[in-house]
């Protein structure tokens, strides 16, 4: 497949995007709502309320000062907070009068801290869901020279981005440049795939109400998987981040679209976190839309919205590239939930043996063999794994569009970074016993031998001598008490 | 699930249709022993590869549903000479597909390119037999029973043909110039143009990419000048190599067998430059009239050297 | 006759490069015992009958012991030292413990006495205390041997399994 763009490998793919139209669907209030209190990563928020108590919606009710702050998405009472497979939720029952908290003046960048960035809630909204004020933190150290603000879809089907410029992209440029000025970069650029030359536009109309300065829009060719954040730095920038290297080791700070445009509601105003843009699709999905979900919405609740056609069908989360299945419709809307896929029953994958085409290599954007990390996969070799460099894998899954056999390559490799970790955390773990372990057994000798040398030096007999003095002394001490406590006797009778 | 690409069945589809050309061309010079050889070598890679598969315990369909036995049946039968008796395409095909692949893990396991396993084992076992090209079928007008092999009661004189690899080692080995056999009046040439037309198909598919053909013809085209220009009496000129004996078929069909050859593109230019450097060595040097087989076998054994030199950049 | 003192020569000659190679790269001690060690866990947790990973280390490169007696290893261990050692995979040795879930030891600080029976026992050093002072575990370097239970005569130590990855 002939490259076009500017990184390495990916695949051309057909965008297959839902429709962008206006107004913004928005989901329908529901009776109850199950908020997550663990981001994607796995930062915990412990929870400030209790169950029973009345919450307006916006208030603050797990997090906050160094946790991401998790905020009740409209008015209720806390129901429940209960834990399932060590993912702790709580439980809104929705008394349906959707107040909020108030509103407070917009707050200057000046005056902004982390810690009332962190308590706004803000997490990645692209997908990786990583708290978004320790992302701020490492950048302030940092000091980038480049902001990207990512209105690249990550996968084809999602226009959560489209949708969001087409109805809000003034809140948008206001949210970039105030990010821009809070991290001292020099420039922004609003980055948008080139089939989707309506962004664009929607952008510019914006930015020429409202001329900020360092301010630019561009477009990159649409390529899977643009992106991805290497990726896109390497197309705007033109430099190849290093493996192992962030995008801040070379002076550039990727902020998702949905992320920055959350920061303005809440630099504008103090709204939290509380909804996030979700497109519902899939072939089996009677009106594919984009719509605006509170966090913690029943997934049930968004396919009720969108309707599902009859037959046997199975849910998705994420994108057609890296969505995972989904057993059934019982989670909710999560800060990092893109998209909702309902697809009609597939016929199981035909995989056969790998041909080494090659195919796989000329596709990863990671330059790595995709090839040599499946073999030594299947031969269970992780020293090897690590020698092709499986933990640089990115698990986009170009290897696995392109292979003519067929074979989950990003699943294999998905299993075999776990492995690999949970390996490398083992061996650690018996390298830092084992240092305790000698380091112990020195100590014992040491004591030992110095038990001896006392032992040694009590037979020479010094000691005796000493002893029988010590007596001798202790005697005359205690006549001398003796005699003294019986005149003082003598003198009160 | 989207999928960008199509699966390795069709691609073995698209490489059995680019053998086509080649086919009729071949069959047009040598008559129908050509498609005797590849009835008898299809059948053969088949029902090995059923037999392995039961013995493996799988289900024999899912082993033939890849086609990649057919096409190496097919590649094997066109190499051999149009009238080998009728055991020997059998007996080199079920060498190729039981000993060349199944054993060592089938599909995707091989280290060496099967058709030309079979090939060599065949032109070691059997050497005459496997140097034995007739003239043209027009010419001598041979019976199907004398196209397989009964050619024992026939004046070998009668029917027997030089290729023009066979003319230039017998003439060089002998001390004499070489032969001054017009380069388009032998078969050879005509069937290499097949292959071209064949090979270019594929590139435009995108079944193979066009690393290995270019090294090996950009290889072997160079080496051949230059010994050209030294002494044109002794050393063939580089277009009599190229389009002689099997080194188009090598280039575009055999040496372009993913599973033998390396992954990475760099590694796969070089893999095909030292192709190309082995035929022209053991055709100038070495003892057989046409070096393809043992030349793409002994590159098979370097593939994996060169795929771990190309590891990609750490 | 001359190929044969040619022959003898040669034997000899190689005889010469090989003591000379012997005495060139001899190796201090006993590698294996130290690759056999970096298989083990570390946990020294003596279930294996050994006071400890090195000595089941040397017993085994002796030896003098089976491959499959460290539970905290479990299969997957087991199987490390079969292909190390050259010798054939065996089921685990159910005498010698079962292989559990990783865990950590956690001190009940109401019901502890300060004795420092189980700082003694802990062959890692992983209990902080002193005599009349409160002990604790320091979590990230407890391997969960266990060897700390037996000693402690108020009996106010717990085993808790750890979900995922300890720091």
């Amino acid at each position: 497949m002939k490259n076009t763009s500017v990184f390495h490998g990916g695949v051309k793919l057909q965008p297959q995007k839902v429709p962008v139209s206006l107004p913004t669907a928005r989901l329908a209030e529901q009776p109850r709502y199950d908020v997550p209190l663990t981001t994607r990563g796995g930062h915990y928020s412990e929870p400030h309320t209790e169950v029973g108590a009345y919450v307006l919606g916006g208030q603050l009710i797990a997090g906050g000062r160094s946790k991401v702050g998790v905020h009740a998405p409209t008015s209720g009472t806390v129901e429940s907070i209960h834990t399932d497979e060590g993912d702790t939720r709580i439980v809104i029952r929705a008394d349906g009068l959707q107040q909020h908290i108030a509103k407070r003046s917009a707050i200057a960048c000046e005056e902004a801290t982390l810690d009332m960035l962190r308590e706004a809630g803000l997490t990645g909204m692209g997908g990786a869901g990583f708290p978004t004020a320790d992302k701020l933190q490492a950048a302030l150290n940092g000091a980038p020279k480049l902001l990207i603000v990512n209105a690249v879809e990550c996968e084809p089907m999602i226009s959560c981005d489209a949708q969001l410029i087409a109805e809000d992209a003034k809140t948008l440029l206001y949210g970039a440049d105030w990010l821009r000025r809070f991290v001292g970069a020099e420039l922004c650029k609003i980055v948008v795939e080139d089939h989707n030359p309506a962004s664009v536009e929607y952008l510019k109309a914006a930015q020429h109400e409202m001329t900020y300065s360092g301010l630019s829009i561009s477009s990159v060719p649409t390529r899977y998987p643009a992106g991805s954040e290497r990726q896109l730095v390497h197309a705007i920038t033109g430099k190849e981040l290093v493996a192992g290297a962030r995008p801040l080791d070379n002076g550039v700070l990727v902020q998702n679209t949905a992320t920055v445009h959350a920061l303005a509601r809440w630099v504008q105003d103090g709204t939290p976190l509380t909804e996030r843009l979700v497109t519902v699709t899939g072939d089996a999905c009677s009106q594919p839309q984009t719509l605006w979900c509170p966090i913690g919405a029943p997934l049930s609740a968004l396919l009720e919205h969108t309707g599902v056609s009859v037959g046997t069908t199975e849910l998705f989360q994420g994108g057609p590239v890296m969505g995972i299945a989904l057993k059934d419709s019982s989670g909710a809307v999560a800060k990092h939930t893109q998209c909702l896929r309902i697809e009609h029953q597939s016929a199981p994958l035909n995989t056969l043996a790998c041909i080494r085409c090659g195919l796989c290599s000329d596709a990863c954007p990671e330059h790595l063999l995709p090839q040599q990390l499946h073999w030594q996969l299947l031969g269970d070799n992780l020293p090897g794994a690590q020698a092709e460099r499986l933990p640089h894998c990115i698990l986009c899954g170009c290897c696995d569009l392109v292979c003519p056999s067929n074979i989950p390559l990003s699943q294999q490799f998905a299993e075999g970074k776990a492995a690999l970790r949970l390996r490398q955390h083992t061996e650690q773990r018996a390298a830092k016993a084992k240092r305790r372990v000698d380091a112990r057994n020195v100590r014992m000798e040491i004591l030992a031998k110095e038990k001896q040398e006392r032992l040694a030096k009590r037979k020479a007999g010094t000691k005796k001598t000493d002893k029988q003095k010590a007596v001798a002394e202790a005697m005359a001490r205690s006549r001398a008490k003796k005699e003294a406590s019986d005149k003082a006797n003598k003198e009160n009778d | 699930m989207i999928k960008a690409t199509r699966n390795t069945a069709s691609v073995m589809n698209t490489v059995v249709l680019a053998t086509i050309p080649a086919t009729l061309c071949l069959v047009w010079f040598y008559g129908p022993g050509v498609l005797l050889n590849l009835l008898l070598c299809i059948f053969t890679a088949l029902a090995c590869e059923a037999g392995v598969s039961v013995l493996r315990q799988r289900p024999f369909k899912h082993t033939w549903a890849d086609r990649s036995a057919l096409v190496a049946a097919i590649l094997l039968a066109l190499s051999l000479p149009p009238i080998t008796p009728l055991w020997l395409p059998i007996c080199a095909t079920a060498f190729a597909i039981v000993i060349g692949k199944q054993l060592y893990g089938g599909l995707g396991q091989n280290p060496f390119n099967p058709a030309m396993v079979g090939y060599a084992a065949a032109l070691i076992a059997f050497p005459r037999e496997m140097s034995l090209w007739p003239q043209t079928w027009g010419s001598t007008g041979l019976s199907i029973s004398e196209l397989s092999g009964g050619y024992s009661n026939l004046a070998w004189d009668a029917i027997s043909s030089a290729t023009l690899l066979d003319a230039s080692n017998t003439a060089l080995r002998a001390g004499h110039a070489l032969p001054s056999i017009e380069l388009w009046q032998q078969p050879a040439s005509w069937v290499a143009l097949c292959w071209i037309i064949g090979g270019c198909w594929l590139l435009y598919r995108q079944i193979i990419s066009w690393h290995i053909p270019a090294g090996l013809l950009v290889s072997f085209a160079l080496l051949a000048s230059v010994f050209y220009l030294v002494d044109p009496s002794r050393y063939s000129s580089p277009l009599t190599h190229l389009f002689s004996g099997a080194c188009m078929m090598a280039a575009f069909f055999i040496a372009t067998d993913p599973v033998s050859a390396p992954a990475h593109r760099h590694a796969r230019l070089l893999y095909g430059a030292c192709i190309g450097l082995l035929i022209y060595v053991i055709r100038t040097w070495g003892s057989f009239p046409d070096g393809v087989a043992f030349a793409v076998l002994l590159m098979n054994l370097a593939a994996p050297a060169l795929d771990h030199l190309w590891r990609g950049r750490v | 006759m001359i190929a044969v003192i040619i022959f003898a020569v040669l034997c000899a000659l190689a005889g010469l490069l090989l003591w000379a190679s012997s005495r060139w790269f001899a190796v201090e001690g006993n590698p294996l015992v130290d690759e056999i060690d970096a298989i083990l866990p570390q946990t020294q947790c003596a279930q294996c009958s050994y006071p400890g990973c090195r000595p089941y280390a040397e017993a085994l490169a002796n030896g003098e012991a089976e491959i499959n007696q460290c539970p905290p290893g479990g299969e997957s261990g087991v199987r490390a030292l079969a292909e190390l050692l050259g010798r054939e995979v065996i089921p685990l040795n159910v005498e010698h413990g079962e292989s559990k879930a990783p865990q950590l030891a956690v001190i009940d600080e109401a019901v502890c006495i300060g004795c420092t029976k189980c700082i003694q026992a802990c062959p890692v050093d992983a209990i902080l205390g002193a005599a009349k002072q409160m002990h604790t575990v320091i979590a990230s370097e407890c391997t969960g041997c266990e060897l700390c239970i037996p000693p402690c005569p108020v009996d106010c130590i717990d085993l808790i399994t750890t979900k995922g990855i300890q720091p």
